[in-house]
């Protein structure tokens, strides 16, 4: 009975002392964009502060491209764990942080960036105004995502998830393409969801260090 | 709020015939460990916040003077956040724990106590490692009670108690995280018992 209760104990204590154990960490993407800084680069490494959260995002009421809109605001939420980063639907434009438009874009400003989504129904652009050489990038991002089939078409709404979901990873900080068609991030997105390298590039923007921060 | 007005009332009401069971209420606090530590380029940390405490225990008397009884506890925190040093509030986190409790006597109003039971967390956005909805886990605890009569019919009792669990999410899981966390709590509660 005494030998029981010990190794009951026993049992108890380790089952009192464990850790859960992460997964081993995959390799991740290049995702900070580099500019000309004199004779050397200067990369561009930003994301969402949790002083930031919710960020919020607008787009126009019943548009077209609000489902996929809102499928990928969860999905990027649910792919980090510990609540890195969460958005929230605005209606006002004026209040938003990242601005999604249903239209090609226009042309660009000399100082702006832009990354595009090349998918054959329909194509993505994310601009945005960093001021690099000052560490801050000036809101809001602008996602432009438009049909290049007419308003309806054979995977239009496919296209839209998918190139939605590619747009907002922009946004979010990955400011590089992958050279991986199997990730999200690959230039001409043909994945509707993340890779590992996907999730472990995320996860590497939300904790290492940035040199641009977010003003107005 | 219909609680508020119930469970006093129940104690108030109940026929102090026998004394072969008894039902105890009672607020404090309980703090708890984190429910994940993890490590992304740097240290991250999650755990409910110091969470204010509701009890109700029901319980009988058994031959001697063992007790045995079973327990809701509700803990109301936050789900907070220490990434590298930065701290984040994701909303609330609440704990529903139900429990079969067993006490004894240790000397004079001092009592030990046992529980088993389940314990339920509750998160207010679903999301993260909670995007799956919040777990159930398996909970053992242990604590102490020491009780003074405040009346003729109710007694003071102030209650510490000690429990754990091992800690996962379904997400977490489908994240590729293997074993559990085990998540210590504490408890300091300080309640009302009646016996009829």
């Amino acid at each position: 009975m005494r030998r029981l209760a010990r190794v009951s104990c026993l049992v108890l204590a380790l089952a009192a002392c464990t850790d859960i154990i992460s997964p081993p960490r995959v390799d991740v993407y290049e995702y900070r964009l580099f500019e000309p800084d004199g004779a050397e680069l200067f990369p561009a490494a930003f994301r969402w502060p949790r002083s930031a959260m919710p960020v919020k995002i607008s787009i126009a009421p019943g548009d077209a491209l609000e489902p996929a809109l809102v499928r990928a605001i969860g999905l990027w939420e649910d792919l980090f764990l510990h609540g890195e980063f969460r958005a929230t639907l605005v209606g006002n434009a004026a209040d938003a942080d990242i601005l999604v438009r249903n239209a090609v874009p226009p042309a660009l400003l000399r100082a702006s960036r832009r990354l595009e989504g090349l998918a054959p129904e329909c194509r993505g652009a994310t601009d945005f105004d960093p001021v690099l050489r000052d560490g801050e990038l000036t809101l809001p991002f602008e996602i432009y995502v438009w049909s290049r089939i007419g308003p309806s078409g054979p995977n239009l709404a496919t296209c839209y998830e998918i190139t939605m979901l590619h747009e907002l990873g922009h946004a979010l900080g990955i400011f590089q393409h992958s050279g991986n068609v199997g990730d999200l991030m690959f230039g001409d997105p043909v994945r509707n969801g993340f890779s590992d390298r996907d999730r472990a590039t995320a996860e590497a923007v939300y904790h290492l260090p940035v040199t641009v921060v977010p003003v107005r | 709020m219909r609680m508020r007005f119930l469970l006093p009332a129940l104690l108030c009401l109940a026929s102090p015939a026998g004394a072969q069971a008894f039902v105890r209420v009672s607020g404090g606090a309980t703090g708890s460990t984190d429910f994940v530590k993890d490590f992304i380029v740097h240290p991250i940390g999650a755990r409910q916040s110091i969470a204010p405490t509701g009890a109700l225990m029901v319980g009988w008397q058994l031959p001697g003077e063992y007790r045995i009884a079973v327990e809701a506890r509700y803990a109301r925190g936050t789900w907070e956040v220490d990434d590298g040093g930065v701290s984040d509030d994701l909303g609330t986190l609440a704990t529903l724990g139900l429990a079969v409790v067993a006490d004894g006597p240790i000397r004079g109003a001092l009592r030990w106590e046992a529980a088993a039971g389940q314990l339920r967390y509750m998160p207010e956005q679903e999301l993260g490692l909670f995007a799956d909805g919040g777990p159930s886990r398996w909970m053992l605890g242990g604590g102490a009670s020491w009780s003074r009569p405040a009346s003729a019919t109710l007694n003071l009792v102030l209650g510490l108690r000690y429990e754990f669990h091992g800690f996962s999410t379904a997400a977490l899981e489908s994240a590729g995280y293997t074993r559990s966390q085990t998540v210590h709590r504490v408890g300091l509660t300080l309640g009302l018992e009646r016996s009829f």
